[in-house]
Formats: C-alpha cells, sequence, structure tokens
C-alpha cells in the first residue's frame, strides 16, 4: 500500500520535473519560434559576346536580355552617421564578355545630384568585392580580416569625366569626418582618370584609392527618377593584390551600396546590401 | 500557541516563501507590463528567433514605451533610423526603455546596430505607426 | 650530538637558501624599452594569451576582435579598452608594477565571458621567488623544531600554541543555548533560504541560455554562495550550510509529517536502510566528481544551474521518502563530502559536554528521539561523536537531550583530525581511503578548474564546454587521470618514501597514505580560498545589478541595477592567494607532523617519516604557488 503510493509520487515528482525542463529549454532563448531562414541571393553573370563602349552610352541591349536581380538595401547603422532615409532597392544585373566584365545597377532616385556644392552632396553608388580567402561577415565594415576592392561610382565625377565639366564653385567642396552641416574645404583638384574610384579598403576609416585608377570605367544616366550605372572593367586581375579576382565558373561574393545625395548622404551615410553571390559563367 | 497553531504558521511560511514568491514575482511583472510599457520586445541574434515581436504596431501622437529585453549572451542594439529613434548599447542581459512619440504614420523598419553575430544584418523588424 | 649538528646543518642550509633567492629577486633585466602587442580576442581566449614584459617598457596593446564585441581589462593597473569587428580598441601604458597580472574580457562576449583570460608578465617576478623561499623557509623551520626534545608530547598543541583539545562552549551563555533548543532553529534560517532558492529557481528558469553573470541564480550560487563556503562558512563553522539548507525540508516534513511540532519518529516512507559499507564518504567522491563534468555548463547558463539544483531538490525529496532521515545528505549532497571532510578543521563543533552524564544515560535520546525532538537525523551517536564530518548541526540533539548535556563549542582548527577511532567508523568503513580520495580529488577539481577557469588557455575552455565531443571527453579523461591516478600517485608514492625511511615495521602503508592525506585537509581549504578570491574579486560587482533585478525584467529595487562592472582589488590579489597558500602551507606542516607523530609508533620513526611528506608538501606548494603568481 505504502510503496505504491510513493512510486506514485516519485514518478509524479519525476514528470513534472521533466515538464517543466523541457518547457524552460523551449523558452531558453524567448518565445519559441521557428527560424527563418536567410538566403542569401545570387547573381549570375552570363556570357554574352557584345561590348559596350561606355563614350557612347551605357546601351541598352545585351541588358533588356539579363533577368533582373532586385538586391534589398537597408540603413548603414553599425558606425555613425546614419543616412536619414533608406533607398529601398536597386536593381542589378551583370554579364561578361570573356574579355570585360559589366556590372549594371538602377535605383529609384527623385533629383539628379551630379553637383557639389556646401550642403549638396553627389549621388553615388558602389560596389565591393572581398578580396583573399578570409571574408568577414560584415558587409558594412569594408573589409576587416581581409582586404575588400570597392569601386565606387560618383555622379559629380562621372559629369567631371564624360562632360569634361568642372564644378561650378571654386571651391572644391566635398565631405570630411568630422560631419558638419556647412563644408568648404578646398584641396587642390586631379583630374579624374575615371568615374569610378577604385579603392581598396580593409576596414572602417581605411578606404584608400589605388594607385593607378582608370581599370575600372563607369557612366550613368539619370532617366524617369531612376538612375542607371554602368561598371566596366577587364575581367583579368591586374594586381591580384589589389584587384578583385573573377574566376570563370566560381562563386564569389560582392555587395552593393547606394547614396542619395539629395538627402545627404555621404561618406558612411549609405543605403547597403547583404552579401550577394556572383556566378560568372 | 498551541502546537497546531505552530504548524500552520510553519506551513504558510514555507507556502510563502515558495508559491507566494512565484506567484509575486509574475503578478507585480504583469502589473508593472500593463501599466507602463506599450511593448515588450526581446532581442535574440536572428539564427535564435529575432526579435519577437517581429512586427508590432504602435499609435499615432501618443508616447510610446519600449521595453527592450536582451536575454542572450551578446550585446544588441536598437534604431528606427526613419523616426530618429535609438537605444545605446544593450548589454547582455540587460534591460532599456525606449520613449519616443512618433510623428509620421506608415511601417518603418527597426534593426539591430551592434555588431552581434554572422546573420547580424538580418535582425530587423516592422513597426507600424496608425 | 648528531642530532644537534644536523641541526646547525638545518639553519645554515635555510640562510643560504633565504640568501640566494634575495639575491635572485633583486637581479633586474634590461633596459626600458618600447613593446608592442597586437592582441586578437576570439571567444573566449586572446592569441597571444601570455605577453611578457620588463619592468619600465613602454607597453602598447592593439586589440582586434575576431568574432563579436570583446575587452581587454588588465588586472592591477585597471587599464580597459574595447573592440568589435570592425574597430579595434588600444591602450598604451608603463609596466611598472611587477608580477603576473590578468587581463580579463571587459564585455559580455558569451557565456565563458567570465573566463576570457590572459596573462601579462612583468619581470622580474618577485613575488614567486619570494614566496617560494618562504616556502622553503617554513619546511626548513618545521625540520628544526621536529629535532625539539619533547618530541612525542603528552599534548599536542596547535604551533605550540593552543591544546588541540581545549574547547570553550558558546552554549554556556542561555541566550544560545534556547536559541538551539527552540523548535523555531533552524527552522526560520532555512524557510528564509527557501525563499532565496524560489527566486534562483525561478531566475534559472526565466535566464534559460541567457548571460550568466546577470543571473541571479548564477551568481548567488557560484559567486556568492560558493566563496561564503569555502572561504568563512566552512573553516568557521564546519557545516554551517547543512545547518540552514533548504534542500532536505520538504523531504523531511513528509517523512516526519510535521514541520515544527515532533510527530512520529519513524519516517511514513519507506524508511530502507543505506547499507552499512557505503555509508562513507565514496558515494560523495565520485557523485561530486561527477558534477564537476558540468561546471562548464551551470556556472555560466541560468537553465543548467536550474536543472542542477532542480535535479538535487527531486533526488532529496525522492531519496527521503525511500530511505531513512537524512540517508541523501550523507550519501548524495555534491556538497557534503568536502563539507564533511574540511568541517574537521573548523573552529566549530556539537560535542556532549560531560561524558559520565551519558555514560549513565541509558536510553540515548539523542539517537532515539523523544517528545521533545527527533532521533538524530544524520544518524550519527551525539553521546559519543567526536568529529564533525557526519555532523549536519541540526541541533535535534540539543531538543531532545533531558541532561542539557550537548554544547556548542568553540575549539582550535584541526581538533577532529586527531580524533580517536569508534565502532562506528569501522562499521561504516570511515576514516579510511575514502576520506583520503575526498581530500585528493577536491586538489585535482581545484586543479583542473583553476588552470581551465582562471587560466589563459582557450582550448582548455573550449574542451570544457563541450566544442568538439572529442575535446570534452578529453577534458573528462584529463580529470579523471589528475584526480584518481596523479595526485594520489604522487601522495601514494611520498607515503611509499615515508614508510620506508621511517624503517617502521608495524605501519602499514594505507595507514601511512590515509593518515597523512589529513594534512592536506588545510591545504584543500587554502587553495579554494584562493580560488575563490579570483571568483569574487573580478565578478563581485555583478551581485549588485542581479539584487536589483533578479530576473533581467528591467526591475531596479535597490536602485543599482545599472552598476557598471568593476573589479575590486585585482592588484593584490596574487598576494591574498600566496598569503592563502602560506597559511595552508604552516597548518600542513604543523598539523601534518602530528599527524606523523600519530601515524608512526616511536618519535625517532615519525621524524624520519616526516621527512618525505615534508618534500612532497614543498613540492605541491611551489606548485601551488606557480599557479597563483608565478
Amino acid at each position: 500500500m505504502k510503496k505504491t503510493l510513493v512510486i506514485l509520487i516519485i514518478i509524479a515528482l519525476l514528470l513534472s520535473f521533466t515538464a517543466l525542463v523541457y518547457y524552460a529549454f523551449r523558452h531558453a532563448r524567448g518565445i519559441p519560434v521557428t527560424a527563418e531562414k536567410i538566403e542569401r541571393l545570387t547573381l549570375e553573370v552570363p556570357f554574352i559576346d557584345r561590348e559596350i563602349d561606355l563614350s557612347e552610352g551605357i546601351s541598352k541591349e545585351p541588358w533588356d536580355s539579363i533577368a533582373p536581380k532586385e538586391v534589398k538595401l537597408m540603413y548603414q547603422v553599425m558606425v555613425l552617421p546614419w543616412p536619414k532615409v533608406v533607398v529601398p532597392t536597386v536593381t542589378v544585373k551583370a554579364f561578361h564578355n570573356g574579355k570585360d566584365i559589366y556590372f549594371y545597377m538602377s535605383w529609384k532616385d527623385d533629383t539628379e545630384d551630379r553637383d557639389l556644392d556646401v550642403n549638396k552632396f553627389s549621388d553615388a553608388c558602389a560596389i565591393m568585392f572581398p578580396l583573399g580567402k578570409e571574408v568577414q561577415p560584415s558587409t558594412i565594415m569594408m573589409g576587416f580580416i581581409g582586404r575588400a576592392n570597392i569601386w565606387q561610382w560618383k555622379a559629380s565625377q562621372d559629369k567631371e569625366y564624360w562632360l569634361k565639366e568642372g564644378p561650378k564653385v571654386k571651391a572644391y567642396a566635398d565631405f570630411h569626418y568630422p560631419f558638419e552641416e556647412t563644408e568648404l574645404f578646398p584641396v587642390s583638384k586631379t583630374v579624374p582618370k575615371s568615374a569610378v574610384n577604385d579603392l581598396v579598403a580593409i576596414r572602417v576609416g581605411t578606404v584608400t584609392p589605388k594607385e593607378v585608377q582608370g581599370q575600372v570605367e563607369g557612366r550613368g544616366f539619370w532617366r524617369d527618377d531612376h538612375w542607371h550605372v554602368v561598371f566596366k572593367r577587364a575581367i583579368e586581375a591586374i594586381d591580384p593584390e589589389v584587384d578583385t579576382i573573377f574566376e570563370f565558373r566560381k562563386k564569389r561574393l560582392s555587395a552593393f551600396a547606394v547614396w542619395n545625395g539629395a538627402k545627404g548622404d555621404r561618406g558612411g551615410r549609405k543605403s547597403i546590401s547583404d552579401w550577394v553571390e556572383l556566378e560568372v559563367e | 500557541m498551541t502546537r497546531k497553531t505552530n504548524e500552520i504558521i510553519a506551513v504558510a511560511l514555507i507556502v510563502l516563501s515558495t508559491i507566494g514568491t512565484v506567484i509575486g514575482v509574475f503578478a507585480v511583472e504583469k502589473f508593472r507590463r500593463g501599466r507602463i510599457y506599450t511593448v515588450e520586445l526581446i532581442a535574440r541574434q536572428p539564427k535564435y528567433g529575432n526579435w519577437y515581436p517581429k512586427k508590432f504596431t504602435v499609435p499615432y501622437g501618443k508616447e510610446t514605451r519600449i521595453l527592450i529585453r536582451n536575454i542572450e549572451t551578446v550585446s544588441h542594439g536598437f534604431a528606427i533610423p526613419d523616426l530618429n529613434v535609438a537605444a545605446k548599447e544593450i548589454k547582455a542581459g540587460e534591460v532599456v526603455v525606449v520613449k519616443f512619440t512618433p510623428d509620421k504614420k506608415g511601417t518603418f523598419p527597426f534593426m539591430c546596430t551592434v555588431w552581434c553575430s554572422d546573420e547580424h544584418l538580418h535582425m530587423t523588424g516592422e513597426i507600424t505607426v496608425e | 650530538m648528531i642530532e644537534h649538528r644536523l641541526h646547525r646543518l638545518k639553519i645554515q642550509i635555510t640562510q643560504i637558501v633565504v640568501f640566494v633567492s634575495c639575491l635572485l629577486s633583486l637581479v633586474s633585466l634590461g633596459v626600458a624599452e618600447d613593446r608592442f602587442f597586437e592582441i586578437r580576442a576570439k571567444k573566449f581566449s586572446y592569441t597571444p594569451n601570455i605577453i611578457k614584459v620588463n619592468k619600465g617598457d613602454v607597453v602598447k596593446i592593439r586589440l582586434i576582435s575576431e568574432d563579436v564585441y570583446h575587452g581587454l581589462f588588465l588586472d592591477g593597473y585597471g587599464i580597459n579598452t574595447l573592440a568589435y569587428p570592425g574597430q579595434e580598441g588600444a591602450v598604451k601604458f608603463v609596466a611598472d608594477k611587477t608580477g603576473r597580472f590578468s587581463f580579463r574580457c571587459s564585455h559580455t562576449c558569451g557565456e565563458f565571458h567570465p573566463y576570457m583570460i590572459g596573462y601579462l608578465y612583468v619581470s622580474p617576478n618577485r613575488l614567486f621567488p619570494l614566496g617560494a623561499s618562504g616556502i622553503l623557509v617554513f619546511a626548513a623551520l618545521s625540520l628544526a623544531l621536529s629535532f625539539r626534545k619533547s618530541g612525542k608530547a603528552a599534548k599536542f598543541k596547535l604551533f605550540g600554541l593552543v591544546p588541540l583539545d581545549w574547547r570553550f562552549e558558546l552554549t554556556r551563555f542561555k541566550v544560545v543555548r534556547n536559541l538551539f533548543k527552540n523548535r523555531w532553529f533552524p527552522f526560520i534560517p532555512i524557510v528564509i533560504n527557501l525563499f532565496v532558492f524560489t527566486i534562483i529557481l525561478l531566475a534559472g528558469i526565466l535566464g534559460g541560455w541567457g548571460a550568466g553573470n546577470y543571473n541571479f541564480g548564477v551568481m548567488i550560487v557560484w559567486i556568492l554562495w560558493w566563496v561564503l563556503l569555502m572561504m568563512f562558512m566552512v573553516p568557521v563553522v564546519g557545516r554551517l550550510w547543512c545547518m540552514v539548507c533548504p534542500f532536505p525540508l520538504i523531504g523531511e516534513w513528509m517523512q516526519r509529517g510535521k514541520l515544527i511540532g515532533v510527530g512520529r519518529q519513524k519516517s511514513w516512507g519507506l524508511n530502507k536502510k543505506w547499507p552499512n559499507k557505503w555509508k562513507n564518504l565514496w558515494p560523495l567522491v565520485i557523485l561530486f566528481w561527477i558534477s564537476t563534468w558540468f561546471s562548464g555548463f551551470f556556472t555560466v547558463r541560468p537553465l543548467a544551474t536550474f536543472m542542477l539544483l532542480g535535479t538535487i531538490i527531486v533526488l532529496a525529496i525522492v531519496i527521503s521518502i525511500v530511505y531513512e532521515k537524512r540517508t541523501f545528505c550523507i550519501t548524495m549532497c555534491p556538497v557534503s563530502g568536502f563539507m564533511g571532510l574540511y568541517s574537521n578543521f573548523s573552529l566549530c563543533a556539537v560535542r556532549r559536554k560531560d561524558p559520565e552524564v551519558c555514560q549513565k544515560h541509558t536510553l540515548k535520546t539523542c539517537f532515539l528521539g523523544n517528545e521533545k525532538g527527533y532521533g538524530c537525523p544524520w544518524m550519527e551517536l551525539p553521546y559519543e561523536m567526536n568529529r564533525n564530518t557526519y555532523c549536519g548541526l541540526c541541533l535535534e540533539c540539543f531538543k531532545t537531550c533531558p541532561y542539557d548535556n550537548m554544547g556548542f563549542f568553540l575549539r582550535p582548527f584541526g581538533q577532529d583530525l586527531f580524533a580517536e577511532r569508534r565502532r562506528t567508523d569501522d562499521l561504516y568503513r570511515r576514516r579510511g581511503l575514502d576520506e583520503a580520495f575526498k581530500g585528493l580529488t577536491m586538489m585535482g577539481i581545484f586543479l583542473s578548474f583553476f588552470i581551465a577557469f582562471q587560466g589563459p588557455f582557450g582550448h582548455l575552455k573550449d574542451m570544457a564546454r563541450a566544442t568538439t565531443l572529442g575535446g570534452y571527453l578529453a577534458y573528462l579523461a584529463e580529470s579523471f587521470l589528475v584526480d584518481f591516478i596523479f595526485i594520489p600517485g604522487l601522495l601514494l608514492l611520498f607515503a611509499f618514501l615515508s614508510k620506508r625511511m621511517s624503517r617502521t615495521k608495524e605501519v602499514s602503508l594505507k595507514t601511512v597514505f590515509v593518515n597523512l592525506s589529513y594534512a592536506l585537509v588545510p591545504v584543500g581549504l587554502a587553495i579554494w580560498a584562493g580560488f575563490s578570491l579570483g571568483i569574487i574579486l573580478p565578478n563581485g560587482s555583478y551581485l549588485l545589478h542581479i539584487l536589483s533585478d533578479p530576473f533581467a525584467l528591467g526591475w531596479n529595487l535597490f536602485g543599482t541595477a545599472n552598476f557598471p562592472w568593476t573589479p575590486v582589488f585585482t592588484g593584490i590579489m596574487p598576494y591574498l592567494q600566496v598569503l592563502t597558500v602560506m597559511i595552508g602551507l604552516l597548518f600542513a606542516l604543523d598539523l601534518g607532523y602530528k599527524l606523523s607523530l600519530q601515524t608512526y609508533k616511536t618519535v625517532e620513526e615519525s621524524r624520519r617519516g616526516w621527512i618525505p611528506i615534508l618534500v612532497y608538501l614543498v613540492i605541491i606548494h611551489l606548485f601551488f604557488l606557480k599557479l597563483f603568481c608565478g
């Protein structure tokens, strides 16, 4: 009689403790939620036997024959300052013709901002490629353990290079850290060798233009509230230390960023994407 | 004091210190939550569930107080850039309150601002103001 | 005559040793330089984990984080920096203090954050040679003193000052005696602890896999309670915790049917008897060792602490309704083992006052119980009890004795180590290898814990937290080898040498081994006290946070919820730890020689047999010294 009671009590104790432990395990990280799968976007770079001469424009086809990829952008909020408004998405396409590789970026922008002035900043966009084997997990640190190669196209630089129009203001205003609303910083003007700045960075604050500029070409047009920008570079890397290497049938990572000059975007104030996988055919 | 009274007092003490404590804690917390906070957010890395709740609504024009609990072992951050709202770093185990009055209607993203994990960039949610 | 010469020789050797070590410590090396270190921080170690500089060097450290937010706080210098991927930290300082300093992570980065440590050595390290010479001096002194004429004195005196059989009754004061006789004591302190443990368990469940250092359960149990236990409760009052422990309360209530009043003497449950041959410390040796397998989890994860404590509570209740009385406390509670052994050293004890009274009293109500109280729940015989090992200070014997013949006594440290052997000691196979192994495994566990958790070796930490199954199993295997083979083996070797050198013909090796293992009781207490300092001084400030916000819900009960992490006294921490080691050594030398006198038949045998044990104590203390500051 007593023995059964004791055994029952023991079983009840063990069961309730196990139930409690199970419940606690389920809620050990807060309310249990089915974890969402994080998909990484893949951008295919097909082989198309066409060439684009950027001095004539960015050309409609072959871009029309490639399916666009929408890349979501988000606020850059890891380091101050943050952008005021985010550019939500950028449409991206790419192809290569065995000799050169081309990238196309298009995003919605209400105003065409090509001029630099006090309180006026240029629209821009960029593609970043991590160099080397160790890829750090964050796109927004601009390389960390390894280095990153960044192609940054600036509308103001595009205007200068292609239209050979210098800035209207005598003093060349750009931004520098720490940010000030009024910025007027006369620096010696260099003639740009391209609309695209070819940069290397190893972390925040280390963006450095390469010694040799002009390898990466770029051109952008603003039409119907949208920017359309094309990047072009030879597929072969000249200096593998600082140039991005594109290997056939191998995946490599890339990331995109967009600046909306009208909203005060410059430097860290930008909209950035997560990693996008490039697959060069 | 009779023996029986003694036993009753002893049992009461035990019940009070165990079950009483548990009930007391939950009651206090429920009261606190109901009166003081609009929303309670749990901050977690995306692989462990991300923000909870990931999407929520707050009323337009009224002061909103969001209680953010970091239940993990890494730091997180919080920001709603569109509404100019941000919290400083929320360390592991810490609880912070973010107060603001939303001045525009719509749906805005909020995200973590402190590097917490490999999927940190995916630690975002949506706040709707109406 | 020869003895006198030998004595002179010993003094001369001591003088040379002291002189040479002073000389060594005065030699300073090199000129001040600029040193630069790039330290990479990754969960949960630094690379490089050990850096060495010279006094006066200007040291620059660049801290790079490879995965999440990390920090670097340098003990003793108090400088701090932070780094996360993309943002590095930097410190620059002049290394004007010498010695070994730990640098630890100052920003919660994961569950093993409190154990993320590296070592900085600033030469010349004066503390280690100083401590080492101190050890050698004390050892030489002990040897010299052992050659005194007095030899096997009729009375042992602790450090030659206090007779080891002296005692002072604290219950002669009416207030104390009435308190101990009241049935509400220790019930009220137990209920208070029940309340605290409810909060601990609740915080454990709600804490989940969150940060242990911000969790009430983890902090109170592993930082506050453990430190208080090792540094104060056990050395001073012995099994004080057992007196106020809430774990057996529910089980005992079920056995007795009453909480306060005195009801049935026989348990309502099955009242089985635990087999006599296991009524010793062996089950506890094994169980405590098994519980240390999981220390990498329950000391840092709230839910793991909950599971450990919950399991112990369930076990306590189950054992209480199956077996008689406090079988759980004696045979299964993980803490009971070392508390039992170490309380032989403590300052307090419950004993009978007048043996004549007990002899005349045939009914022995202290063991059988009466209407005033229960028979000894710990199944001891209070009328003849002469050691603290199995007395849980439940104070029932105070209530049941009709002649008020039980007393609570203050006495010198180590009194019980020389207690007479009793019938129950043989019946239950106590005071044998079980107690020897308890003391030895405690030393081994200290070694594993200290090197893994307070040391700079990242791969050991990875093994302890089971990042890979293979690593974890290797950690358990290493723990077994050290605790059960290597450390006992070392004592066995020196016990063997002691027996040989003594040239005894009657004393067995086992007797030598067991008796001399008791000299390790003060050593164990000392090294665990040192270990506790390493826990409480850097991390004690978290206690202020969890007192205000026990459940991480955003409360602020006492206004200290936002108290920042503040390490205290980290500069003198190595000195304090060395001090504890020295205190332990002094007791070991004094009590150890007396144990030797008690083991061997003649004084000459004891003296000769003491020398290998002396060497053994010197070796292990030099090793502990190295662990703490070298």
